[in-house]
């Protein structure tokens, strides 16, 4: 019994020491909004302040957004818990749910497509003339890499090289430079790009709408789970939230839809095998 | 020995110096500011724009928390951009990347103020900047700015301007003592000699001169000392001048002391009042004094008043002295008779000293003077006697010369037998020889005498030469010789001289050179020469023949009276040798001269110059000779000897003239007063009335109403003043007896056409 109590007062004071870690931990560091690169990371500083303002008034203590120097370092930091809350594609969402249990809170309202760009003028018109020719990708484990290399696979073409690059606006510049023959974009990076560049390329194929980027939260702010996601809806409620969202197209924040995380599973599991390549 | 600082020299080094210094250090500290600020404005001006571009390279990986691109960045900026180290820190100070610093040392505060002078710590400028992206902060830089380059630029700059500057004052200083030496050395040498003038030595050695004012000072310091050299040589000369002056003078003394004490004039002097100052002993003798008179005790007016008893008239003398009268002469009553001479004394700057008197006995002088008068009186009267005499001789002797020539002419006239006639030519060419001789006696007689008188009257040189060419030419031919006359180059006009005598030296010499000539040729030349200072036109004429010519040891006498060559050329040509002798004389009356060029065997050539007067232009007259026959006029002939009223009268009628006679001029005007006459020919010498009262008469009744009627003058004077005399009385024109027919043809009909 004296054992047994031993134990439990041990683990109480465990426990007790872990919430108590915990929470001065939350108390003195600041709170970690980690942004998936889909972009550069002076945008993602960028795009992500007004966000940030109103999650540090809600929360009363210092907010920093941050992000990776790419997807699958922001997968890795993500995994080690790092984040409190993460704003990242739904495969990466989905792997941070399953493997280390973030909650998932919301996503945009716009719809978040993958494109395979090409040279207007060039001459790839279809998806066969790209037998052979290069590829480019964001990262291995970025959604719309993924995309687009399932992409030509159900198109039959498994000849071509993909190489990757660390922005979105850099592909699209390496395509009209002819360093690469298509290159994989999201719908909305590409309507963000200047339009004289947009009028020299050409959409050779668009995947169906998929949940882009999804708001997780880390498990240990579970508690401060309805005052964050009070805060997010309240932000999306606000002119600040507006002027975000008009700002980036991004619609309004709308809840996720049932096993729409699910069906990201196939490029979630790849992202997990690139990292476990990795870590090897 | 004065103290370096105490000498020109060291004071300007020093003050040069230390102006030097002052400046240099002001150069030097002035440099060290500029590049201090200007490193230390580059320096902060870098740091405030690197700052920026670190930030903006660190913020990506800051965001993406990639802290090896982190620790990149910060490693190479950190080496490249001259920083002493760089290190970035998150939000919370946690070191993410560092270069430059060591390991867990706490990274420097940031400098509050730049500055390259850190108090006991290396030359570095800690900045600490924070890291911001969209107002997010996200982390701080920290860098510290190396200014060891800036401190180093300053110390080497410091280090090379107090080098540079004191090489500069070095140089200075040596090219200053250099600078110095080489000016005052000159000063030095200027004041060695002023101390050698101040020692007595006044022309020291010359000093080197220059144009710098060191230069121009010992030039002028040399000009000083030239200039005392000479002014001593002026003053010693001046000195020895002054001596041998005084010598001269007591010698000059001296001298005239002995000759006032030897002269026989009587030498007195007095001062201004009027004091006897000296007498020299011929005074004392003169006056009888027995000795001089002591200076300044006696009046001259009284010492020559005690002598008043035994002169002639004193009180004239004192007047005289009073009169102060320069010369005055005086007279003793013992018949001695005194000049006296006064002349005022003084000095060299006009002011008077006083006056000198000078006695003279001038009895015998007087009385030797008396004695030349009376014998110039005696002289002058015979002179005069001699002169009438001549005139006489002249009147008397042409009178019957005029009868004998004129009743010879009309006797050969006359049928005669050819013995008769041949006698008769005898005759007449005896009684022309005896005229020429008895004027050429005459003539010089009257050079001689100083009595001949020449006429200034227009003359006609071409007309006159040809006249004599004329009067030659029958002579000439009858010796086959050839003779002619010409003028070389033009003859100037308006000439005025005696035509008469410039007529009787031609016919002379173109006689001679006739007379003297067997064969050949005469020839007459004239041209002008250039004028002389006179004023007078000057011919050059020449007469030269083919003749005997002249010995040479004969020449030199040829003009004097008497001579001829040689004896028996006076035998075989005639003449009294007194031709050329009347030439020449009439030459140098003429204002000429005459010399000759002369060959024996080949001939002689005359020279002689005459220097004419210049008339006005006038009216040519009728030319002599020219005759105006009026047969039938009525003349009167005025004439009281009796062969010449034959010989007029025989003349006058045989151009069928009517011919009264007259005695004197008493009748003539008695006649006159009865009758008209045409033309009167009036003999100047007459019993009664001769014709000079008898026309000047006849003249005034012409002026109360009476027709004029032209009056020729007949008279054997042949003076030149005659005609003058003739002319004043109113005569018309004169023809001086004896006369040819001819001539009296030509006067006749002169004055009847």
């Amino acid at each position: 019994m004296n054992g047994i109590r031993r134990k439990l007062m041990a683990g109480s004071a465990a426990l007790l020491g872990l919430g108590l870690s915990g929470w001065g931990r939350a108390q003195s560091r600041s709170f970690q909004l980690g942004v998936a690169p889909h972009t550069s990371a002076r945008v993602i500083i960028e795009m992500y302040q007004p966000l940030r303002l109103a999650l540090e008034k809600a929360l009363g203590q210092p907010v920093e957004v941050q992000t990776a120097p790419d997807f699958n370092e922001f997968a890795r930091r993500a995994l080690a818990q790092e984040y409190d809350l993460a704003v990242t594609t739904g495969h990466q969402a989905r792997l941070m749910q399953s493997d280390a249990s973030y909650l998932p809170l919301l996503t945009y309202k716009a719809d978040f497509k993958a494109v395979a760009l090409v040279a207007r003028d060039g001459a790839i018109r279809q998806p066969r003339d790209l037998k052979g020719r290069i590829a480019l990708g964001l990262s291995p484990s970025s959604l719309v890499t993924l995309w687009g290399q399932h992409w030509l696979r159900q198109n039959g073409i498994n000849d071509v090289v993909v190489r990757y690059v660390s922005a979105a606006d850099s592909t699209a510049q390496l395509v009209l430079a002819d360093e690469g023959a298509v290159a994989f974009h999201s719908l909305a990076n590409f309507q963000g790009l200047a339009p004289e560049i947009q009028a020299r390329l050409r959409i050779l194929a668009e995947s169906e709408p998929m949940a882009g980027r999804v708001y997780l939260l880390n498990r240990r702010e579970a508690q401060r789970r309805e005052r964050i996601e009070a805060t997010l809806w309240n932000f999306a409620a606000s002119a600040e939230g507006q002027q975000h969202f008009d700002r980036h197209k991004l619609e309004g924040y709308r809840k996720l839809k049932p096993r729409e995380l699910e069906m990201m599973e196939p490029f979630a599991a790849e992202v997990r095998q690139i990292l476990r390549q990795d870590g090897k | 020995m004065i103290r370096p600082w105490h000498s020109l020299r060291g004071r300007l080094l020093l003050l040069a110096l230390l102006v030097e210094a002052v400046m240099l250090t002001l150069l030097v500290t002035n440099s060290l500011r500029l590049l201090t600020d200007n490193m230390t404005e580059q320096a902060r001006e870098n740091a405030e724009q690197i700052a920026p571009v670190l930030n903006a390279a660190l913020v990506a990986p800051l965001a993406q928390r990639d802290h090896a691109t982190l620790r990149a960045v910060v490693q190479e900026s950190q080496t490249a951009q001259g920083f002493s180290y760089l290190a970035v820190t998150d939000r919370q100070g946690k070191v993410l990347a560092l270069a430059g610093w060591p390991e867990g040392r706490p990274l420097p505060a940031a400098d509050n103020q730049f500055s390259i002078f850190k108090l006991g710590g290396l030359p570095r400028y800690d900045v600490v900047t924070p890291i911001n992206l969209s107002g997010q902060a996200l982390g701080q830089l920290h860098f510290g700015l190396d200014l060891s380059r800036i401190v180093a630029a300053h110390g080497q700059l410091l280090n090379q301007g107090v080098a540079i500057a004191l090489g500069e004052l070095l140089l200075s200083a040596g090219l200053m003592l250099l600078l110095g030496y080489y000016l005052t050395r000159h000063l030095g040498a200027l004041a060695r000699a002023s101390e050698a003038v101040a020692a007595g030595n006044l022309t020291p050695q010359p000093l080197v001169e220059g144009r710098d004012e060191v230069g121009r000072l010992a030039a002028a310091f040399n000009a000083m000392s030239r200039a005392v050299a000479e002014r001593i040589g002026e003053l010693t000369a001046a000195h020895a001048d002054q001596a041998r002056l005084t010598e001269e003078v007591e010698a000059e003394r001296a001298r005239l002391a002995a000759l006032l004490e030897s002269m026989a004039f009587g030498v007195l002097y007095a001062d201004p009042a009027g004091k006897v100052v000296y007498a020299n002993p011929a005074f004392c003798h003169l006056w009888a004094l027995p000795e001089a008179p002591a200076a300044h005790t006696s009046e001259l007016l009284q010492l020559l008043g005690e002598r008043e008893n035994e002169l002639a008239d004193y009180p004239a003398l004192r007047a005289a002295l009073q009169a102060r009268q320069e010369d005055y002469e005086f007279s003793w009553r013992d018949g001695r008779i005194y000049t006296l001479h006064r002349r005022p004394v003084q000095d060299s700057h006009g002011q008077p000293l006083g006056a000198m008197w000078v006695f003279e006995d001038v009895t015998d002088a007087r009385l030797t003077a008396q004695q030349l008068i009376a014998a110039r009186d005696a002289a002058e009267q015979a002179s005069r006697a001699k002169a009438a005499f001549l005139a006489t001789m002249s009147h008397e002797v042409r009178t019957p010369m005029n009868g004998i020539i004129g009743m010879t002419d009309l006797a050969l006239q006359t049928e005669l037998s050819g013995e008769q006639r041949e006698y008769l030519q005898w005759a007449k060419s005896s009684a022309e020889s005896l005229l020429t001789i008895l004027n050429d006696i005459l003539d010089f007689s009257k050079i001689e005498a100083g009595r001949m008188e020449l006429e200034s009257v227009p003359l006609d040189i071409p007309a006159l030469l040809n006249h004599i060419v004329g009067l030659f030419s029958a002579d000439a031919q009858k010796k086959g010789l050839a003779l002619s006359w010409r003028a070389e180059g033009a003859l100037p006009g308006n000439l005025a001289g005696d035509p008469v005598r410039l007529r009787q030296i031609l016919t002379n010499l173109v006689s001679n050179a006739i007379k003297f000539t067997a064969s050949g040729s005469v020839t007459l030349a004239v041209w002008a020469q250039p004028l002389e200072g006179d004023g007078r036109e000057r011919l050059h004429f020449t007469v030269a023949d083919t003749g005997i010519g002249i010995p040479v040891d004969k020449r030199e006498h040829i003009f004097s009276p008497f001579t001829q060559a040689e004896r028996f050329i006076t035998r075989k040509f005639g003449g009294t040798g007194l031709g050329l002798t009347i030439v020449a004389r009439l030459v140098e009356l003429m204002y000429g001269r005459i010399w000759l060029e002369s060959e024996p065997g080949r001939g002689t050539t005359f020279h002689f110059t005459i220097g004419f007067g210049r008339i006005n232009p006038v009216r040519p007259q009728a030319e002599a000779g020219e005759i105006h026959d009026l047969p039938g006029a009525r003349i009167l002939l005025v004439e009281d000897t009796p062969v010449n009223q034959r010989l007029g009268q025989v003349i006058l009628q045989k151009h069928g003239y009517k011919v009264t006679l007259a005695e004197d001029g008493l009748v003539a005007l008695n006649l006159l007063a009865a009758q008209e006459f045409d033309l009167i020919l009036m003999d100047v010498q007459m019993p009664n009335m001769d014709g000079l009262e008898a026309t000047r008469r006849l003249r005034q009744l012409e002026a109360a109403g009476r027709r004029r009627t032209p009056v020729v003058a007949l008279t054997a004077n042949a003076l030149a003043g005659d005609r003058e005399t003739c002319l004043a009385a109113g005569m018309d024109d004169f023809l001086a007896k004896p006369f040819h027919a001819d001539e009296m043809y030509a006067v006749v009909g002169r004055h009847l056409g």
